[in-house]
């Protein structure tokens, strides 16, 4: 199970270089309309994938604390979790907070 | 250049770059000390085995398991709370406290806290990560390139780290401890509220 979350944020860390690398190579083609939008969108899929991989694990941790009965630790990365998820409403939802 | 009196900020710079002296004196000291708390007959970390802290890691060089038992939970805790609050406060990445509070404080190998603290940051970093990406502050442009050859720096130090003894990673993390201290007491001197681009 462990090797199960290695290789997720191993082989995600690739594939959202994959998609970064992409809109690299596509962006050196701006003049061409469609392919300009086209390459921000890649660059953004893959920041995006990037961002999203550590809670994964973390989420997927929760999960296989849970499956294999372990409650306690469970309890903690679902602590985790929670606090990852009340500083991300706190940013969102509230734009008088100035992040600098 | 007018210092204009004592600002906050040069004092939490100047306070910064004290514990940064102090953790790279902790760390030289420890240089060529015995990596496993057993060896200094501590009796058993009630927290630590509560929460199956203890575990072992394999080492390339020797191909041996190396187990290693953490102490002082409570004073661990207390260190990563003030490590996040102060690389919070001032814009400096937390691994820089988080590693030698591990190595010091905790015990834990070297290797194992230097992991330990990338995972750590990981999950932080992500999570202030996504809250400036939703408000749209993240500029894909500039931030793609950036992350790919971090990724690759990350990857190549990794392999690194697997291969190097505990005693050559100790003296680095000395030199980027006493390096950043430098740059802390010019930010202080400064007066502005720029960490320099740490």
């Amino acid at each position: 199970m462990e090797r199960i979350l290695a290789g997720l944020l191993r082989y995600g860390a690739l594939v959202a270089s994959g998609w970064m690398a992409l809109g690299m190579v596509l962006s050196l083609f701006k003049d061409v309309l469609p392919l300009k939008t086209l390459s921000d969108r890649c660059l953004a899929i893959g920041i995006a994938l990037l961002i999203a991989l550590p809670v994964l694990r973390v989420a997927l941790m929760t999960g296989v604390f849970l499956l294999e009965k372990d409650y306690r630790f469970a309890a903690i990365s679902c602590a985790v979790l929670g606090i990852i998820a009340l500083g991300f409403l706190l940013g969102t939802f509230n734009p008088q907070i100035q992040f600098h | 250049m007018d210092l204009g009196g004592i600002f906050p900020s040069s004092v939490l710079y100047l306070l910064f770059a004290a514990i940064l002296l102090l953790s790279a004196h902790q760390m030289f000291c420890k240089r060529k000390a015995p990596s496993s708390a057993e060896e200094f007959g501590i009796p058993q970390d009630r927290w630590a085995a509560s929460l199956r802290l203890n575990s072992s890691y394999p080492e390339p060089i020797t191909k041996q398991e190396i187990a290693y038992s953490v102490t002082r939970v409570w004073l661990g805790m207390i260190l990563m709370y003030a490590a996040g609050a102060v690389s919070a406060l001032l814009g400096i990445g937390s691994g820089v406290l988080k590693v030698p509070a591990m190595d010091s404080a905790l015990r834990l190998p070297i290797k194992v806290s230097s992991a330990t603290s990338n995972f750590m940051i990981g999950v932080t970093a992500a999570a202030s990560a996504g809250i400036y990406y939703v408000r749209g502050d993240v500029f894909p442009r500039v931030a793609a390139p950036v992350a790919l050859g971090s990724i690759c720096g990350a990857y190549l130090g990794t392999r690194i780290l697997m291969r190097t003894s505990n005693e050559r990673i100790r003296t680095l993390f000395v030199v980027v401890l006493l390096v950043l201290a430098v740059k802390m007491i010019f930010a202080a001197l400064r007066g502005d509220n720029s960490g320099g681009g740490i």
